[in-house]
């Protein structure tokens, strides 16, 4: 069965590469265009992994990524920041903000998905893990 | 009181008075010559007078001017035994030889004799001796007699030599006196010599609030002459200037409560040297003779040290409103450039993604022109991309906002890794690429990532610049022979490029400075990399300079401190 990626992302041309790139390897992606949608769907889909853009509208990334890890059901699943904000102190405050992972973009495609693999094999999916 | 403490004047009156009633019993003596009773009876009573006096009394009678009687008082004041003993005396004879003014004694007396004859009266001073020898200052009155159809000469001698101690003893007093204000002329003169070499304006005032002097520099700096000065009232000075309110206020109502009064300011509008603000130091002093007062005023002009105190607190508001202009000027800066960054890594991301995808041929086959032209597309997006992360780093660097970790880490390791990743740019211009570490090069405790952008930069640029034979690194220690804490760190890039013009030598580490424009277009780059570079080596308490030959290449080479690990 194929795993199940969250992309919370509001920039249509970088939802699509990404979401291009990981269904190339073999990944189920959900899209979520906004904070709330995402946690929404989150707890719905209960996903391998999220990977969280930083600058969304209505909700920034770090209050998504809080909430997330907020809630009992959903605290181990992996949160990957992938964002634009690169400067200092930027990935302090994601992984305060209960990231698990922080990728500069631009991304680059030749190494995104062993990257975002790190993260999977590190905290693996599904139930008894914690057992 | 007794009667020598009588005054001379009441002395003379007494005498006269006495001689008075002389004359009268005289007159009723000729008058009723023929009551022979009534003529002993007034001879009786002449005579109970003459005897009862308390003044030494005596008569001498012409032609040879002998006494002839002398009253007990006469007696007890020569030291005669009795009358017999005085009247066998000559006038003279109970005199010293000479008198004070060294006339001879018979003779001056011969003369007052003489004067009393002729003018009824003659007072005058006179050193008589006692019949034990006792000189003693006396003063005498002579007067003229008729007594019984003969004319004498009355005589009364007063000794004066308690009033001559005293008269001497105030002589002597005031000779001390004198000498007192010799000594207090000086200490004037002391005190004046203090008063003028005082740098700051001092006067010294009496309890009028009148001057009595002041110093040189008061003259000098309130540009007043000393003669319209001495005696004024300070208020009045120089046509009333100094008539000010605070100041009439330290003098009238501090100083004689406090009587002594520091630092006590005061802003005035002169005339003559315009507005002039001053520390008053005011002493409230008693004099040493008598009860008086003087104040002591000194006066420290501060208006040039207000000034620049106020200057400087201007310029110390006016530097803050800077900071904080340039402070905020500086957030806005970082926050333009943090959007900036974002809002281009955003599109870039879809640039760069979407062409490495395309290259890696996930969405089909391309042909040899297609990868060529989308290789340039992912180029330039890697371009721009490089040029966005090194004007941010720039601006860290310029902001004193870059980071610096520092940690041992492996130097050799370093080297080898980034010698990897720019092999094949090297291999692709056919240049050798030779590294030689040292064998005393190993671990140094530094910031890993800096270092190794640092070699990167060099590296890059030196393969960038040089079209044919090799690029040389060189790592080494130099040693510091006396501490081996301070021991340095060298690494040189040599290449056998293009070289670098000395007079472009200097610009070499600016931003923004890549030479020649055409260069950047032949070899890309930011032409921020060297000047990235300098800052950095500097951040990790290091050096880079240059050497270069034009057409020959160029040697960068940087030293940092290696700061060797703890053996524990």
């Amino acid at each position: 069965m194929k795993r199940t990626i969250l992309l919370i992302e509001d920039n249509e041309q970088n939802l699509y590469l990404t979401t291009f790139l990981l269904e190339q390897n073999g990944f189920k992606v959900v899209p979520a265009r906004s904070g709330p949608e995402g946690i929404e769907l989150a707890g719905r889909i209960q996903p391998a992994l999220i990977i969280l853009d930083i600058q969304l509208p209505q909700m920034d990334g770090y209050a998504v990524a809080r909430e997330l890890k907020q809630n009992p059901a959903l605290k181990d699943v992996p949160i990957v920041a992938v964002t634009s904000y690169v400067m200092v102190g930027d990935r302090e405050r994601a992984l305060e903000a209960g990231c698990n992972g922080y990728i500069e973009k631009p991304i680059n495609p030749d190494t995104f998905i062993s990257q975002i693999e790190k993260y999977l094999k590190a905290q693996p999916a599904g139930e008894g893990s914690e057992s | 009181m007794t009667q020598k403490d009588k005054t001379k004047e009441e002395f003379i009156e007494e005498i006269k008075l006495l001689q008075k009633r002389i004359a009268e019993l005289e007159k009723t003596d000729t008058e009723r010559k023929e009551a022979n009773e009534e003529l002993n009876a007034s001879e009786e009573k002449y005579r109970s007078l003459f005897i009862s006096s308390h003044d030494a009394a005596m008569i001498l009678e012409p032609p040879d001017w002998k006494f002839t009687a002398a009253n007990p008082a006469t007696l007890e004041m020569f030291k005669a035994k009795n009358e017999k003993e005085f009247l066998s005396y000559e006038p003279w004879g109970l005199s010293p030889k000479l008198q004070p003014d060294g006339r001879d004694s018979i003779e001056k007396a011969k003369e007052m004799i003489e004067t009393t004859m002729r003018e009824g009266s003659h007072f005058f001073n006179w050193v008589h001796k006692r019949i034990n020898g006792e000189e003693f200052f006396a003063d005498v009155l002579l007067s003229r007699v008729e007594y019984c159809g003969k004319v004498l000469v009355h005589a009364v001698v007063r000794d004066i030599t308690e009033r001559k101690e005293i008269e001497n003893g105030l002589e002597k007093a005031r000779k001390e006196l004198a000498a007192t204000k010799i000594s207090e002329d000086a200490a004037r003169e002391y005190a004046e010599s203090i008063i003028n070499t005082v740098r700051e304006p001092l006067i010294v005032l009496d309890q009028d609030l009148r001057i009595v002097t002041a110093s040189r520099s008061f003259y000098e700096f309130f540009k007043v002459k000393p003669e319209d000065t001495m005696g004024q009232l300070i208020y009045d000075l120089g046509n009333k200037q100094w008539d000010i309110p605070k100041l009439r206020e330290l003098l009238e109502t501090i100083l004689p409560q406090k009587a002594t009064f520091d630092n006590y300011e005061v802003k005035h509008d002169f005339a003559t040297i315009g507005r002039r603000i001053m520390l008053l130091n005011a002493r409230q002093i008693k004099r040493v003779l008598g009860k008086e007062r003087v104040i002591l005023l000194a006066i420290e002009d501060i208006t040039e040290r207000k000034e620049i105190e106020n200057g400087l607190e201007k310029a110390r508001k006016e530097l803050a409103v800077a900071r904080d202009r340039a402070e905020a000027a500086d957030r806005i800066k970082s926050a333009f450039l943090a959007t900036m960054s974002h809002e281009l890594r955003t599109p870039l991301n879809s640039i760069i993604g979407f062409t490495s995808l395309l290259l890696q041929g996930l969405t089909g086959p391309l042909n040899a022109e297609q990868t060529k032209q989308l290789r340039m597309v992912k180029d330039s997006g890697q371009h721009l991309l490089a040029l966005i992360n090194d004007v941010l780093d720039i601006s860290k660097i310029e902001a004193g906002e870059l980071e610096i970790t520092n940690a041992p880490f492996d130097l050799p390791e370093s080297i080898r890794k980034v010698v990897q990743t720019v092999t094949p740019l090297a291999k692709k211009k056919q240049l050798s690429l030779i590294a030689q570490i040292a064998p005393d090069v190993n671990r140094i405790t530094s910031d890993c990532w800096r270092v190794e952008q640092i070699l990167l930069n060099l590296l890059s640029n030196a393969i960038k610049f040089t079209e044919q034979g090799e690029v040389t690194l060189t790592a080494e220690i130099v040693p510091d022979t006396r501490d081996v804490a301070h021991s340095a760190l060298r690494i040189s890039v040599a290449d056998t490029g293009l070289g670098i013009k000395r007079e472009d030598l200097n610009k070499l580490f600016q931003p923004f400075r890549q030479l020649d424009t055409s260069l950047t277009r032949q070899h890309g780059g930011t032409g921020l990399g060297l000047a990235i570079c300098k800052r950095l080596v500097e951040r990790l308490g290091g050096t880079i300079t240059v050497e270069s030959e034009w057409g020959k290449g160029s040697t960068f080479r940087f030293t940092l401190p290696i700061h060797p690990e703890r053996k524990s």
